[in-house]
C-alpha cells in the first residue's frame, strides 16, 4: 500500500534566543490511506501544533511533511492554499461553520472555492447530506441546529471535496457525551464506508478508542503508539486509560 | 500614569483609531476653512455687497458645527463600542470606573489634540483653496488671504466644546453600563430573511421614484414657465422621500436576491461576501437610505449653485447690456441729471460712447389697464420709439425689430408677458396700433420700468418725455463700481422715510453683486456636499470596521478551507466596495437626468449653449474633492480591514 502521509523528523520552535520553546521535537510517523488515527496527549504536548503543521496552517522549523509523496513544507503560499482546498478536509472543535451562511452554503463552500460547476456541487451536496442525515437541515442556519448537527455539518463540509486526509482538532470538545458518541460513529462510518483517512487530535480517551491507531505525544515527541488490531473498542479504551496513567496526562474519562 | 498608558494604547490601536482621527481632522479642517473665510477681512468686504451672502456664511458655519457634532459623537460612540469588551475586562480585573473613564478621556483627548493640529494644518491649505475658488467666481485677482484670529479661535472653541460634549456622553455611558453588558458579544449581522418580498417593495419604490422624478421634472418645467414654485417644492420633497425609500428597500433586497443565484454563489468566496454584504445592508438599510437622501440633496444643491452662476453670468448681459444705463426721473427734485452723472462717470473712466434714448408717456392707461393691479402699481403706458430701441439692440449685437402699425410689449416679468393683448389696440396721434408681440427676450434697457411699449417713431411725436435716458460704454469696463454707485446715489423722501436711490445701472456692480451671491452659494454647496460626503463615508467606514472581529473569524475559516490571500482580498473588496457604493450609486446616477434638466432650464432662460468657466471649474473641483474623499476613506477602510481580516500564510 502507498503511504499517504509521511512525517519525517518534524520540529517546531516558537520564540528566539533564550525564550525559545520546543513544541515538536523530531516527530516522525506515517499514515496509510483509509487509516483512522488519533493523536492524544496532555495539554502542551504538541498535539495541536502537529495538526497545524500537517494542515499547512503553520510551517515546521525543520523536517518534512509528505502527503502523497509531495513535501508540503516546501510549497509556496499560493500552492499551500490550493493544497488545503483540494487535498485536506478540516473539522474543528468550535465547528467553524459560518453563522451567516446556511448549512448548504457552508457545506459547498470548499467546492465553491475550487470553482466547481453548480450541477456537480449540487449533486455532491445531496449525496453528502444524505449520508450524514442532514438533508432536512440544509436550508437552516447553523444557529438553528443542535451541537451534534452542527458538527455533522462540519463533517459534511470536510467530506464534500473527497480530500486525501481529514484533520479533526478536538471535534467533540464542544459536544455533550451523546452527541460526541454520535459524531464518533459518523467518523467510523466515514472511515469505513467512504474510505476517508482521518487524523484526529483528542484528549478524550473514549473518543480516542474509536480510532484504529493512537499516537501519544509527550513534550513534543511521540512517546507511545497503540494499534487496535482485533481488540474491541472497550478494550482499546482501557488500554488508552492505562497508557495515559503511565504518561501522567490529563485524559478525560467518560 | 494614565497619559502614558493612553499614549501607548493609542499607538497600539492606531489602526482602529485611524478612521476616527481622519474624520475628526477633516471635520476640523473644513470648519477651520469656512470660519476663516467667513471672518476674512477681504471676504467680509466683498460680502457687504450682499446681505444674503453674509447670512449664507453664517448658515454654513452653523451647519458645519452641527455636522461636526454629529460626526464626533458617532465616532466616539464607535470607539467605545469597539473597545467595550476591553474595558469590561479591565473592570473585571479590578480597575475602577473612574480609572476607565480617565483612560478613555486621555486616549480620545490625545487623539483630538493631534486631530486638531492636523485639521488646522489642513485647514490652512483648504482655506486658501476656497479663497482662490471664491476669487475665481468673483472674477477678482487671487491673493493669499490672511488668516483670521477670530476664525482660528472659533474653530478651536467649537471643536473643543463639541469634543467635550461627546466625551462627556461617553463617560456617562461608561459610568452607567454594567460589566456584563460590556463583556457581552455584539449580535452578528443577520442577512435578510425575505429578499423576495423586499425585492417586490424595491420594484414598487423604484417605479415610484421614477414616476415622482418625471412628475417633478414636469413640475419644474412648469414652474420655470409659470413661476409657480409651490407644487415643485412638494414634488422635490416627494422625490427625496422616494430616494430614501428606494435605498431602504434596495438595501434589504439586492444582496439577498443575488444570493439566490447558484451560479454566482458557486464562484470562489462569493457566498461569504454576499452574506456579509446582505447582513450589513439589512442592518444599515435606514442609514443607507438617509445617507443617499442627503447626498441627492447635496448634489441637487450643487446643481442649483452652478445654475445660479450660469444665470448670473448670462443675465448680466440681459439685465445691464451697457456699462452704464441711466434712466433719469426728472420728477425727483434730488435726482442726478444725465450731465451731472456723466461728469461723475468720467472721474472713473473716460466715456467711449453715449447713446441717448427716451421713454415717453402721456399718462394714459389704455394698454396697461389690461394688467391686473396696474392701478395699485401706478403704471401708465410708457413708450420707446422703434428707431431708438433698434439702435440700442444693434449696440449689443441683437437683430433690429420691424413694426407695421403695431406695438411691442417689452417686460422682464413672465406674468406680464403672459397677459393676452391680442385684439388690444392703442390710438396714438390718430393712428391705431395693434399688438405684435409680448417679449421677455430683449435686454432690459429701461431697467427702471416693469414694462414699456415699443412703437413706430411717429406714434410718440409730441408726447412728453417721462424719462430721459442714456446708455454709456466706458473705456474701462471694470471701474470702481462701489465708489461710482455711491457718488451716483441720492436721497429722497418717501412716505416710509428717506431712501437711497440711483438712476444709473452699473454693469460692474451688477456683476459684483451676482458673483457674490453665486460665489457664496457655490462655496456653500461645495462645503455642504463635501461635509455630507465625508459624514456618509465616515459612518460607512466606522460601520465596516465595527464588524471586523466577525469578519476576521469568517475569513479565518475561509483560509483554513483553502482560500488564498487573493481570494480573501477579492471577497473583502466586493463586500466593502458594494457597501460603500450602496448610498452613492443612485445619487451619482441621478446627476445625469439632473444635468439634463438644468440644461433645459438654461434653454428656458435663453442661455442654451452658454457655460460659465468658473462654474465648470467648480464642478470639476467638487467632483475631485468628492472622489478624493471617497477614495481616501475607501482605501483606508479597505486597508485596515485587510490588515485585520486577511489570513496570510504561516511563517
Amino acid at each position: 500500500m502507498n503511504t499517504l502521509l509521511e512525517i519525517k523528523n518534524v520540529t517546531k520552535y516558537y520564540g528566539s534566543g533564550d525564550a525559545v520553546s520546543k513544541a515538536l521535537c523530531g516527530v516522525s510517523f506515517t499514515m496509510e490511506p483509509g487509516e483512522f488515527t488519533a493523536v492524544m496527549g496532555a495539554s502542551g504536548s504538541g498535539k495541536s501544533t502537529l495538526l497545524n503543521v500537517i494542515a499547512t496552517i503553520d510551517r515546521p522549523s525543520s523536517g518534512s511533511i509528505l502527503l502523497e509523496g509531495q513535501d508540503v513544507a516546501e510549497l509556496p503560499e499560493q500552492a499551500l492554499a490550493a493544497f488545503r482546498r483540494d487535498r485536506l478536509g478540516f473539522i474543528f472543535q468550535e465547528y467553524n461553520l459560518l453563522d451567516t451562511l446556511t448549512v448548504a452554503e457552508n457545506i459547498v463552500l470548499p467546492l465553491n472555492l475550487q470553482k466547481r460547476p453548480v450541477r456537480e456541487t449540487q449533486e455532491k451536496l445531496r449525496a453528502v447530506a444524505a449520508s450524514l442525515e442532514l438533508t432536512e437541515q440544509l436550508s437552516k442556519f447553523p444557529r438553528q441546529l443542535s451541537g451534534g448537527q452542527r458538527q455533522r455539518a462540519a463533517c459534511a463540509r470536510a467530506l464534500i471535496t473527497q480530500p486525501a486526509l481529514i484533520l479533526a482538532d478536538e471535534p467533540t470538545g464542544a459536544l455533550d457525551s451523546a452527541n460526541s458518541k454520535g459524531l464518533m460513529q459518523t467518523f467510523v462510518r466515514m472511515n469505513r464506508d467512504l474510505g476517508s483517512t482521518i487524523l484526529m487530535v483528542t484528549h478524550d480517551a473514549m473518543m480516542g478508542s474509536y480510532a484504529s491507531r493512537i499516537l501519544f505525544l509527550k513534550d513534543g515527541q511521540i512517546w507511545n503508539e497503540l494499534y487496535r488490531g482485533d481488540r474491541s473498542r472497550q478494550d482499546m479504551y482501557h488500554e488508552i486509560l492505562n497508557t495515559m496513567a503511565v504518561l501522567g496526562g490529563e485524559a478525560d474519562v467518560r | 500614569m494614565f497619559a502614558k498608558l493612553a499614549l501607548r494604547n493609542v499607538r497600539r490601536q492606531i489602526r482602529n483609531y485611524l478612521i476616527y482621527f481622519v474624520t475628526v481632522a477633516l471635520s476640523i479642517a473644513m470648519m477651520f476653512a469656512v470660519n476663516n473665510l467667513s471672518y476674512s477681512d477681504r471676504i467680509r468686504h466683498l460680502t457687504e455687497i450682499s446681505s444674503d451672502m453674509r447670512s449664507m456664511f453664517n448658515m454654513v458655519t452653523a451647519l458645519s458645527c452641527l455636522v461636526t457634532a454629529l460626526v464626533l459623537s458617532y465616532a466616539a460612540a464607535f470607539m467605545l463600542r469597539l473597545r467595550k469588551k476591553e474595558f469590561g475586562m479591565y473592570l473585571t480585573l479590578g480597575m475602577t470606573r473612574r480609572n476607565i473613564q480617565t483612560l478613555f478621556a486621555c486616549e480620545t483627548g490625545l487623539l483630538f489634540f493631534f486631530a486638531l493640529l492636523v485639521g488646522m494644518g489642513a485647514g490652512l491649505v483648504i482655506f486658501q483653496l476656497l479663497a482662490a475658488l471664491f476669487a475665481s467666481i468673483m472674477e477678482i485677482p487671487f491673493a493669499i488671504s490672511a488668516y483670521s484670529v477670530q476664525g482660528i479661535l472659533l474653530t478651536t472653541a467649537v471643536s473643543a466644546g463639541l469634543f467635550l460634549l461627546s466625551t462627556l456622553a461617553s463617560l456617562r455611558y461608561l459610568k452607567k453600563i454594567t460589566i456584563s453588558e460590556l463583556l457581552k458579544e455584539e449580535a452578528a449581522e443577520k442577512s435578510e430573511r425575505h429578499p423576495v418580498l423586499w425585492c417586490v417593495f424595491s420594484a414598487v419604490t423604484l417605479a415610484g421614484l421614477i414616476a415622482v422624478l418625471i412628475v417633478t421634472y414636469r413640475s419644474m418645467m412648469a414652474a420655470f414657465h409659470n413661476q409657480d414654485g409651490l407644487s415643485l417644492l412638494a414634488w422635490l420633497a416627494a422625490s427625496l422621500v422616494m430616494v430614501f425609500l428606494a435605498h431602504f428597500t434596495l438595501s434589504r433586497a439586492v444582496a439577498g436576491m443575488l444570493l439566490r443565484s447558484k451560479r454566482l454563489k458557486s464562484r470562489g468566496a462569493n457566498t461569504v461576501a454576499l452574506r456579509g454584504l446582505s447582513g450589513k445592508m439589512t442592518m444599515n438599510a435606514l442609514l443607507i437610505g438617509a445617507l443617499a437622501t442627503l447626498l441627492v440633496f447635496a448634489i441637487a444643491m450643487s446643481n442649483v449653485a452652478f445654475s445660479e452662476k450660469v444665470y448670473s453670468d448670462c443675465s448680466i448681459a440681459k439685465d445691464c447690456p451697457y456699462d452704464v444705463i441711466a434712466v433719469i426721473n426728472p420728477a425727483e427734485t434730488q435726482s442726478i441729471s444725465l450731465e451731472e452723472g456723466e461728469k461723475i462717470l468720467e472721474k472713473y473712466s473716460p466715456i467711449a460712447s453715449r447713446m441717448d434714448f427716451q421713454i415717453y408717456s402721456a399718462g394714459e392707461t389704455a394698454l396697461c389697464s389690461n394688467i391686473l393691479g396696474y392701478e395699485e402699481m401706478g403704471w401708465t403706458d410708457n413708450y420707446m420709439p422703434l428707431s431708438q430701441f433698434n439702435a440700442l439692440l444693434r449696440g449689443c449685437g441683437y437683430a433690429p425689430v420691424s413694426l407695421e402699425k403695431e406695438y411691442l410689449l417689452i417686460t422682464t416679468v413672465q406674468g406680464i408677458c403672459d397677459v393676452d393683448f391680442s385684439g388690444k389696440t392703442v390710438t396714438l396721434n390718430g393712428e391705431t396700433y395693434s399688438w405684435a408681440e409680448s417679449s421677455t427676450f430683449y435686454p432690459d434697457f429701461a431697467w427702471r420700468l416693469w414694462m414699456y411699449f415699443v412703437v413706430p417713431d411717429e406714434a410718440v411725436a409730441n408726447m412728453p418725455v417721462l424719462h430721459p435716458c442714456a446708455a454709456y460704454t466706458l473705456e474701462d469696463h471694470r471701474p470702481d463700481a462701489e465708489a461710482m454707485l455711491s457718488e451716483l446715489t441720492y436721497y429722497r423722501e418717501t412716505e416710509d422715510g428717506p431712501e437711497d436711490r440711483c438712476d444709473f445701472a452699473i454693469q460692474e456692480y451688477y456683476r459684483l453683486y451676482s458673483n457674490a451671491n453665486a460665489g457664496t452659494l457655490i462655496i456653500g454647496s461645495l462645503y455642504v456636499s463635501t461635509v455630507f460626503v465625508c459624514m456618509a463615508l465616515a459612518i460607512l467606514s466606522l460601520k465596516t470596521l465595527s464588524t471586523l472581529e466577525e469578519d476576521r473569524r469568517r475569513f479565518a475559516v475561509l483560509y483554513r478551507l483553502g482560500a488564498d490571500e487573493t481570494m480573501q482580498r477579492t471577497a473583502l473588496l466586493k463586500q466593502t466596495g458594494a457597501f460603500f457604493l450602496a448610498p452613492f450609486a443612485l445619487p451619482f446616477l441621478l446627476t445625469v437626468p439632473m444635468g439634463r434638466i438644468f440644461r433645459e432650464v438654461y434653454e428656458i432662460w435663453d442661455f442654451a449653449g452658454l457655460q460659465s468657466q468658473a462654474a465648470m471649474e467648480t464642478a470639476i473641483l467638487i467632483s475631485l474633492v468628492v472622489f478624493g474623499v471617497y477614495g481616501l476613506y475607501f482605501f483606508l477602510t479597505y486597508r485596515i480591514a485587510c490588515c485585520h481580516v486577511i489570513c496570510r500564510g504561516a511563517s
